[in-house]
Formats: structure tokens, C-alpha cells, sequence
């Protein structure tokens, strides 16, 4: 028998072990991750939406997920939501090319300050236009942007110095920057806050080179405050909501999407320390078994982020079996929750109020006493607890307790 | 007469003594005697104000009877207006602050994190959510005209530190107040999301008069009440009187 190259290939080489014979859900895309990030390491997230999902895995599954910049204490948990805190490991929103990747590193390190920094509304509110949508309504003013942005910039560098492992979501390689210093803009000017101009602002499909350029420097960048920082690169499976280019969205999409692969592969391949781990090829390469998109054809269902998550803690999450078996006697010996304790600011609040009414009724109760010690009887005695506000002016007034009943209070008090 | 119905928590009752001593001075509402009732929303008879999520009314079925059979010609709100105070009146660890956009030039508390004025208004909106519901339930729940009353603005630290009991079970550090701008931008905050739901739901709103803020933003000393939280009857009174004004062009010709 002869032998070639194929002959005696792996598994997973061959298109019908590693993908027509295997069970709905085991699509298994990664064959050996360069390297493991153990659960005490910290991990750092960034990127276009499906970033989250990882992040919130990250978080789920005990790993040691990075957050530079938590809301302050007084921030409720709903308001924390609303102001995109705790979505990335800072909350620097959507990084959706590696552009605005770079450009973030350059912003935080004072090597590059936009000409364009912010967007002034018509009713008075500030846009941040690299955020535009951190937060709703925007900042009220420039000032309450530069102290926000000061402490946004002091958490993203915290990050960058101090991860082990930065995980980055590519999501799009179309863009709109300033015509007059390249800054590069998240979403279109206008869409978000701003006002789009043809002046000012332009167009940019990024190529591969650009996009590989960009990566480099940031990796550059990232190694110099952090040498042992380690990357792993991951291409975004949501298709684009729209394109600027002359043609069908899915040929966009088909275009960016293979940009972002090809630079990710050639990144991997070049730089050490730097993975490349496809999501994009378990939810968008339609060779699982299921269809891992909602009926917009856009989103990813549950079952296409669980498939994705499952391939990482595989590959890329170092547990060892004694830790897990801490974590779950932990998890089971952990104090049975209890009740959950009255909200303070409700408790305060009925504490207020409460005193109020104990006032009331100790005015209540002296005009009862006066009352008491006249001939008639006070009409007010005959009424209820509801109508205690009825008795007030009694109250206040003793001298009107001799009228005869008013018939308008008569009559609420019956 | 017009018939007037007062629902609200515990600065309800400065309105009532108000409306009241007016009552009895035989003030005019639309041409006709006023007559107003006042009712306490936590009374144990109303709690809890807001049903179920899924019931079709969401307010308390003693509420919505009372609502019924009195059919008033308008309705006084003062839900709430405390959740500025619990929420303010002493700095966590991390001490903070926050730009207020509409007084953009008030101090900074020296030192403290300065979190965006967004941040201050989710958490207050959080806060304040049964308040928020209170006020849209009772709207759905009449056609009557509604004033909603805006809350007296806090009392200065001085006054708190006279009558810590309110706010503190046990003992406290005076270190932890808050300043006094800080409290008054928070009352300014709050006073916002209540006037956001009345323009929702097509409630007037009643503002303080200016008469009765003191230059630095407090409530102005000849209205505080005997706490370091609520105003009094004259408070009351004036409050009543704008609500007055604004019920005025909206009253309809059914009244009794």
C-alpha cells in the first residue's frame, strides 16, 4: 500500500472523524491549546459583543475573571447594569476592531489624545465618542466626562499591567474615523451621538495587513507593561448589522470575518504566547450539527455560546481535580442562605416614616387628653387609624374642638 | 366644593396640617370650598400599596376603594421623598460626589471619587422604584387630576446631628456625614425622577417654593419640622396652595 502525506494523518485531519462522524454538539475545532490559564490566573476580556458571553462564563465558572474598574460601592446593582459595568474587565464598552484595540492602549497611555474627544448633544449632554453608549443619557457635562475618562484610563492600564491572560473578541474590520487624526470611532458618528459629516469623517474597511499592523503594535505595547502577558485571539460569529460597503451585508460579512481569521492565524503563528481559539468556526462555519442562530439569523442561541464555552474549558482552563473538589465542598458547605435581609434604604425610609406617624399619634393622643377633659366629646375620637390626618387641625387647634363638628370633616371621618 | 385626596408617606402629614388650617379658613378651590382627606400609605389596613405584578390593578384593593368612593376632583401626591435622605445623609468608606448638570458649579466634596451624575440617578431610580409604581398605579387607577408634591429639600448636617435618631439606630461618626451641597444635589436628583414620571403620566408637579430654600439649597429654617427630615404645616399650607394654581384650569364642572 503507498503513503502519502494523508496517509497517516490524525483524526481531527480528516473531515469525517473530526467533523461528519462526530455527535451533535462535540464539533471539537481545537486540537491543542499553546498553552492553559489556571483558575487562580487572571483573566482579562475585551472585544465586540460575543465577548461577553465569554467574560460571563469566565465569571460563572470560578475563574479568576479580571474587573479594574467595579462600581463604586453606592452604585446599586441595576444602575451598575444600566452604566455597563462589570461587562468587560473595564468599562471601556464594545471593542469591536483592532483599531480601536490599539488606539485604547494609546488613549490610556497618554500616547494619543483625539482631536474629536467628545460629542455635545443639542439638550446639553456630553457623548464620550468611544464609548457612546457607556451610560444612559450620556455625561452631563465635559467635566464630569474628563474625571470619568481619568478613572476609566487608570483601570484599563491597571488591567493591561496586571492581567495573565487577555482574551479579545474581533468583531469588524469597518470603521469610521476622523478625517483629521485617524481616530477611530466605534459606531458611525450620528448613530449613537455626534453628528456625521463627510468633512470630517470617513470611511476604513481594514485589510489584513491593517489589521495585523494594529494587533502587533498593541501586543508590542501590552508586552512592554506586561511581559508575561499572554493573548488569546478569538474571531466574533455575529454577522454585521450593516455595511457602508457597496454591497449585500453577507458578503460584508463573509469579507470581515475572513479578514479577521486570517490575520488571527497569521498573528498565532508568528507571536508567541498569542492562541487563536475559533468560535467563530464552531457557531458560523455551519458544520455543527445545529443551528447555533436565532431567527434573525444574527444572534447566537444559548446552545451555540454553551457549545463554544464548553470547547474553551477543555483546552484553555487548567483545573486540577483537588481544586474542584474544594470548590465543590465549598459550594455545598457553604451557609444556607437565609432570608434576604430588608433593603436598607427601604428599612430607612419606613424608619422615617414610621417615626412621622409616632409623632402623630402622640398629637393625636394630646388632643385626645384635652378632649377628654371637656364636656363633649371630640369628634375625631370616633374616627379610625386611616383618617388620622383628618384629626390634624383638632389637633393643632384645640380652641376649634368647642365648634360644632365641621360637616365637611364629619362627614370624611365617618 | 372641591373635594381633594391626599395620599403619601410621612411628608404627607405637613401637607394635610396645611390643607386643613386652609380648609378651615375657608379656602377656594375653583370657586368652591375645598375639602380634602389624607390618607397614610402605610397604614398595616394598605400595605402593601402595590399588589401582585400580574393583577390587573397593581394598588392595594383598600386603596383603590377609597380612591373609588371618594371620587375626588384631584388628587395630592406625596409618595416617597425620603430615599434622597437614607441615601445621602452619611459617605461610604470610599467617599464620592457627583456634578450636578443643572448646577454645574457646586462644590466637590475635597478628596471623594466622582462618579457620573448617571450613576447617582440609576441607583436613586432603583431606590425609588416602589415609589416610582406607587405614583404610576394611582394614576391608572383615576382620571382625576393629580398634583404630585415635591419633597421638602433636606435639613442642614447641623439639624441631623441634633436629631441623629432618625437616621442612626446606634451611634455614629460625625466624620461620615455628608456636606451639605452633596445632600442638596442629591435631593435635586430625586426631585428630577419624580418630575420625569409626572411628565410621563401626566401628573403636575409641585415644586418648592423658593421662598423656602435657604441660599445654600436647605429647606429654609422657618418651614423644618420637628425632625431633622420633614417640614411643617406652613410648608403644608404653601404647597397646597401651589397645587391649588395648578388644579385650577383643570378642574372639571362635576364637582359637588
Amino acid at each position: 500500500m503507498k503513503t502519502h502525506p494523508y496517509s497517516k494523518r490524525p483524526d481531527y485531519a480528516l473531515w469525517r472523524r473530526a467533523v461528519a462522524d462526530v455527535a451533535p454538539g462535540e464539533l471539537d475545532p481545537v486540537v491543542e491549546a499553546p498553552f492553559r490559564l489556571g483558575v487562580r490566573e487572571k483573566v482579562a476580556t475585551a472585544g465586540s459583543c460575543f465577548a461577553q458571553h465569554i467574560g460571563r462564563y469566565l465569571k460563572s465558572s470560578g475563574c479568576n475573571y479580571l474587573v479594574t474598574e467595579p462600581p463604586h460601592s453606592f452604585i446599586s446593582p441595576q444602575a451598575a447594569d444600566a452604566l455597563s459595568y462589570g461587562l468587560y474587565t473595564a468599562r471601556y464598552g464594545n471593542i469591536y476592531t483592532s483599531r480601536q484595540l490599539l488606539q485604547l492602549f494609546e488613549r490610556a497611555y497618554g500616547r494619543f489624545t483625539p482631536k474629536e474627544n467628545q460629542w455635545r448633544e443639542r439638550d446639553g449632554q456630553v457623548i464620550d465618542p468611544f464609548r457612546p453608549q457607556i451610560q444612559p443619557g450620556g455625561f452631563n457635562s465635559a467635566r464630569e466626562l474628563d474625571y470619568d475618562r481619568e478613572r476609566h484610563f487608570e483601570a484599563v492600564r491597571k488591567a493591561f499591567e496586571t492581567l495573565d491572560v487577555f482574551v479579545f473578541t474581533l468583531g469588524l474590520t469597518e470603521l469610521w474615523r476622523s478625517r483629521e487624526d485617524g481616530a477611530a470611532f466605534p459606531l458611525c458618528p450620528g448613530v449613537a451621538g455626534g453628528d456625521y459629516s463627510p468633512a470630517r469623517h470617513e470611511f476604513v474597511n481594514l485589510g489584513v495587513d491593517e489589521i495585523v499592523a494594529d494587533m502587533t503594535a498593541f501586543l508590542r505595547g501590552l508586552r512592554a507593561v506586561n511581559p508575561a502577558a499572554r493573548v488569546i485571539l478569538t474571531v466574533s460569529p455575529v454577522p454585521l448589522v450593516a455595511t457602508a460597503e457597496a454591497r449585500h451585508v453577507v458578503a460584508s460579512t463573509m469579507y470581515s470575518k475572513s479578514a479577521l481569521r486570517v490575520s488571527c492565524d497569521a498573528l498565532s503563528r508568528s507571536l508567541n504566547q498569542v492562541a487563536y481559539f475559533p468560535s467563530y468556526e464552531i457557531v458560523a462555519g455551519g458544520y455543527a450539527p445545529t443551528d447555533y442562530f436565532a431567527t434573525d439569523r444574527r444572534s447566537v442561541t444559548q446552545e451555540g455560546v454553551a457549545h463554544v464555552m464548553r470547547v474553551f474549558e477543555r483546552h484553555f482552563i487548567k483545573r486540577s481535580v483537588a481544586g474542584e473538589a474544594l470548590r465543590g465542598a465549598l459550594r455545598a458547605l457553604g451557609p444556607v442562605r437565609s432570608a434576604p435581609a430588608e433593603d436598607p434604604i427601604a428599612a430607612a425610609m419606613r424608619l422615617m416614616c414610621d417615626e412621622e406617624a409616632l409623632s402623630l399619634e402622640q398629637i393625636e393622643a394630646s388632643s385626645r387628653d384635652e378632649a377628654s377633659s371637656d364636656a363633649e366629646p371630640a369628634p375625631q375620637e370616633e374616627s379610625s387609624d386611616e383618617e388620622f390626618a383628618a384629626q390634624e387641625p383638632f389637633a393643632d387647634k384645640p380652641e376649634q374642638e368647642a365648634d360644632p363638628p365641621d360637616p365637611v370633616n364629619e362627614r370624611l371621618v365617618d | 366644593m372641591t373635594k381633594i385626596l391626599g395620599l403619601g408617606h410621612s411628608h404627607i402629614v405637613a401637607i394635610a396640617k396645611g390643607s386643613y388650617e386652609l380648609q378651615h379658613e375657608g379656602f377656594q378651590l375653583g370657586g368652591a370650598p375645598l375639602v380634602s382627606r389624607f390618607v397614610y400609605l402605610y397604614d398595616p389596613e394598605l400595605s402593601p400599596t402595590l399588589a401582585e405584578e400580574s393583577a390587573s390593578s397593581r394598588l392595594n384593593p383598600r386603596l383603590r376603594g377609597i380612591i373609588e368612593e371618594e371620587r375626588p376632583d384631584g388628587i395630592v401626591l406625596s409618595v416617597g421623598g425620603n430615599e434622597h435622605i437614607a441615601l445621602s445623609v452619611t459617605q461610604p468608606k470610599e467617599r464620592f460626589d457627583f456634578i450636578l448638570g443643572t448646577e454645574p458649579e457646586l462644590d466637590l466634596e475635597p478628596g471623594a471619587v466622582i462618579l457620573p451624575e448617571a450613576a447617582v440617578r440609576e441607583t436613586l431610580r432603583e431606590k425609588m422604584s416602589p415609589t416610582l409604581l406607587t405614583i404610576e398605579a394611582i394614576r391608572k387607577e383615576t382620571g382625576a387630576p393629580i398634583v404630585c408634591i415635591e419633597p421638602p429639600p433636606p435639613l442642614p448636617n447641623w439639624r441631623v446631628v441634633q436629631c441623629p435618631q432618625e437616621f442612626f439606630r446606634r451611634s455614629f461618626d460625625p466624620r461620615r456625614l455628608s456636606g451639605d451641597a452633596f445632600r442638596y444635589k442629591m435631593w435635586r436628583t430625586q426631585s428630577a425622577l419624580y418630575r420625569e414620571v409626572c411628565m410621563r403620566e401626566d401628573i403636575l408637579f409641585a415644586a418648592v417654593p423658593a421662598e423656602f430654600m435657604a441660599p445654600s439649597g436647605m429647606l429654609a429654617e422657618e418651614v423644618w419640622g420637628a425632625d431633622a427630615s420633614h417640614a411643617n404645616a406652613l410648608f403644608g399650607r404653601r404647597m397646597i396652595q401651589a397645587a391649588a394654581q395648578l388644579f385650577e384650569p383643570r378642574l372639571g364642572d362635576g364637582r359637588r
